[in-house]
This record gives structure tokens, sequence and C-alpha cells, in this order.
């Protein structure tokens, strides 16, 4: 091949190239409903909205989706512009990390947490992480009860590692309930917190087996015991 | 592309002035040792500028501060006001986007922190955040939206030092036979929660014994629901 015919070849290439790489970084100019998925929701029901997860740890995945630019770039007109930016960018490194940045601003990410069942408990790990955290540094951690509970509720671990200790000894306003701590250290272990197995092992031996039973499968079935209307206090 | 060679030379000009700036150093904070002072910095002055700091002037006409991109401070809380400017993105917001933030901060002791500036040029957002130079803790203001993973990071700084300290604070005045104190670090090892790693009902018996002797109601009930746990026994 003659050396102007592999230019017009690699040009074109390039341009091709471009209206698919342009058109993948601009991505669906509407965004993703992510209100509308809720507490409750199956894995499969939340996952038609938001698409696979992106990673998994323990009970959170976490999701990207599309923050919506509000700006249709496609359809036949774009075209031209399209092969321009990419053969402008495949020349430019600043245009590139321009349209980089652009695509960037309009990902966002979330991380839903799921319960036993893989019905969704929880909207955001980060919302969760920051009520368990406001109430660690709380200064009466018994008036502000409510962040413990949010985040117990929305499935977070170390929140449920809590609540099952709160439950088993009776402490901060609960009453003692050594079957709804079992539970909590279940949901602890099964979020993945790393002295969740040793609390279930202490907890077990203090249950008959029937009720010890009958608490695992209330548990496999997504049923955790109330965190609010413990409190006595 | 003139206006850009403009900004360009604007930018090496105020670099070479700011070398001659003098840094603000609070008059309170003159004679103090350097651990015991809070260091502000920014990117001054073509992205950043500090109008003042609890209405001192700094980034301001005649100031002899302007240009600096430093001031040493008392920790404590200071009010300080910034300035963030942007260029790019011209067709969709101007030539220039500019917007000013007023940040509350509470600056701790031998500690450093820098103001940072973006812009989102998806609606020509600015953004403006001071974060700790040591930890990626956010002292102040707000990152663009779209990085849960930093927001988590700030999280975690934060809460982890907020939590280190309480912990701290609880432990010595524990040890020094404060009541309350005795309680809530009993329980604190009986939950097992950060900065512990796992529930150890032996210490929280140690300092619940303590509490109890030191007249604390609630601690008795609680050593006989952990001797109950113990020995296999029902805590009701």
């Amino acid at each position: 091949m003659s050396r102007p015919a592999a230019i017009c070849a690699l040009t074109l290439a390039l341009a091709l190239a471009g209206c698919a790489t342009a058109s993948v970084i601009k991505g669906p100019p509407e965004a993703t409903p992510i209100g509308s998925v809720e507490r409750g929701m199956t894995r499969a029901e939340a996952e038609a909205i938001l698409g696979r997860p992106d990673a998994r740890q323990n009970n959170v995945s976490l999701y990207d989706y599309n923050l919506g630019s509000g700006r249709e770039k496609s359809g036949l007109g774009w075209l031209p512009f399209m092969v321009l930016l990419d053969l402008t960018s495949a020349f430019t490194p600043g245009v590139g990390y321009m349209m980089y940045r652009e695509w960037r601003d309009q990902r966002g990410r979330v991380g839903l947490l799921y319960g036993p069942d893989d019905r969704v408990l929880g909207l955001s790990f980060i919302a969760a992480e920051i009520a368990y955290r406001g109430w660690r540094i709380a200064a009466d951690p018994e008036a502000d009860l409510a962040l413990l509970c949010e985040a117990a509720e929305s499935g977070h671990g170390a929140a449920a590692h809590t609540e099952a200790g709160r439950r088993l000894y009776g402490v901060y306003g609960a009453e003692v309930d050594v079957e709804a701590a079992y539970r909590w250290a279940l949901m602890a272990r099964f979020a993945g917190h790393p002295d969740g197995p040793v609390l279930v092992e202490r907890i077990a031996p203090l249950l008959p087996a029937d009720l010890r039973g009958r608490a695992e499968s209330r548990f496999a079935a997504g049923e955790l015991p109330p965190c609010r209307a413990a409190n006595t206090s | 592309m003139r206006q850009h060679l403009v900004l360009g030379l604007l930018a090496l000009v105020l670099s070479a002035t700011a070398a001659l700036a003098e840094d603000y150093v609070e008059p309170a904070a003159r004679d103090l040792p350097a651990e015991q002072v809070a260091v502000l910095r920014w990117p001054c002055c073509v992205t950043v500028r500090v109008p003042s700091i609890d209405d001192v002037p700094i980034d301001a006409s005649g100031s002899p501060f302007a240009g600096s991109g430093r001031a040493v401070l008392t920790p404590g809380p200071h009010r300080v006001v910034f300035e963030a400017t942007h260029g790019g993105s011209v067709a969709h917001c101007g030539m220039s986007t500019t917007r000013r933030f007023t940040l509350d901060l509470d600056l701790g002791p031998g500690r450093s922190y820098l103001a940072q500036s973006q812009k989102r040029s998806v609606d020509c957002s600015v953004y403006l955040w001071v974060e700790d130079e040591a930890s990626p803790e956010i002292l102040a203001g707000e990152p663009p939206p779209g990085d849960p993973g930093r927001l988590l990071a700030s999280l975690e700084a934060r809460s982890a030092r907020l939590v280190d300290e309480t912990f701290a604070a609880t432990r010595a005045a524990a040890e020094a036979g404060e009541p309350a104190a005795l309680l809530r670090l009993g329980i604190w090892h009986l939950l097992g929660d950060a900065p512990l790693a796992a529930a150890d009902p032996a210490a929280a018996r140690s300092w619940l014994t303590r509490a109890a002797r030191a007249g604390v109601a609630e601690a008795t009930p609680l050593l006989e629901r952990i001797a109950a746990v113990d020995s296999g026994r029902n805590p009701r």
C-alpha cells in the first residue's frame, strides 16, 4: 500500500472509530431513574433500573449510573462533530481528557445494601456509614440511637453488630432479647463484620434449638427485628 | 487564543509576585511553636483567592499578604472568604466562572490545610473545599459530585479522628475515675465499637466493676447480664 493510501486508511479508521468512541463516551443523555429504586425491591428489580453491579463486597453492590447531561448528542447531524472530535482527540491528549472529564461528570455511583433474601435494605452504603459513624461520635449515644438504627436497618455490618450486642446485654435503652440479638448477629456476619461469626457463636448456645432454628428461618426470609421499637427510653 | 495567552502571562506574573508576598501570620500565632499553629494554603491567585481571613484583607489590593497563598493561624474557628475562578468551556460557560465562598473553618493545632477548587463543565458549577494535607479529610466546603470514594475517604478520616479523640478522652476520664466515663468505656468494650476491633467482655467487666464501685447504678445489672452470657444462660 502506498503512503498516501495508508494515511487515508488510517484517517478513515480513526474517523469511524471516532463515531463509536464519542457516542459511547457521551452516553445516553437521559438520567438513570435512580429515584425509583426503593427499599424492599428484589435484586432483579433494582438491576433492571441500574444495570449490573460494577463491584460487589459482602452485601454491598456498587452501581455506576448516568446523571444525564440533558444534551442530546446523537443523530446524523452530530456525525461530522464526532469524527472531528475523535480525530482531534487522537492527536491532542487535552481534548481526550476533556471528553473524559465530561463523561465522568455525568456519572454517579451508588452502593446498595442487600438483605439475606436479596432484597434492597439500604439505598446508600455511604449514607449508612455516615449514620453509623455519626452515632459513634455522639456525645450521648442513647439520645442518638436513631442514627444507629438507620444504619442497622439499612444492612450496615458494624451497626448490626452493635445492635446485636445492645439487644444481648440490654444497653442504651434496649430490652434484653436474645432472639433479636441472634438475628442481628446473623446480619452482622452476613454483612461481613469480622467479629460477626464470634458473636453468632456467643449467642447461639443461649437459645433453645427450636428458637434458634426459627430465628435463622426468619433471618433467611429477610425479617430483621425492629431497632427503633426496641428502645424503652 | 490571545485571551488564553494573556491569562497565561497573568499566571506567570502572579506566580512571580507571589514569591515576593508576605505570609499572613495572625498576631496571636506569632510566638507559638509550629505544632501549636495551623497553616492554611491555597493555589493563589489564578484559581483561588482569599479576599479575607477573619475580616483581615489578604488577597486584596494594597495588602502586603496578596499573592502569598499561605496563612499561619491559631487553632480554632476562623471565617475565611474564598473566591474561585475557572476558565474553559468558553462556549458553554463564558470566558470565566467565578464564585465566592465563605467558610467557617475549625483548624487543628499542628495541621496544614489546602484549599482546592474545581469546575464542573456540565453545568458550569464551581466547587471549593479545604482538605487536611496529611489525610483525605475534607474540613469544609464541597468537592464536585460524582466521586463518592473521595467523600467516603474524608468521612472515614474525620470519623476515625473524632472517634479516636472521643475514645481517648473517655479513657482518660475513666482512668481518672469519672463514673459516667467508666460506664461508657465498659459499654464501648462490650459492644466492640471502633476504634476497638471486636467486643471484649473481659475488659468490659473490668471497667464496669470500677463503675459499680464508683456508684453507677446501671453497672451492676449489666455485670450480672455479662456473667449470665459468659456462663451460657439467657441474660433476661
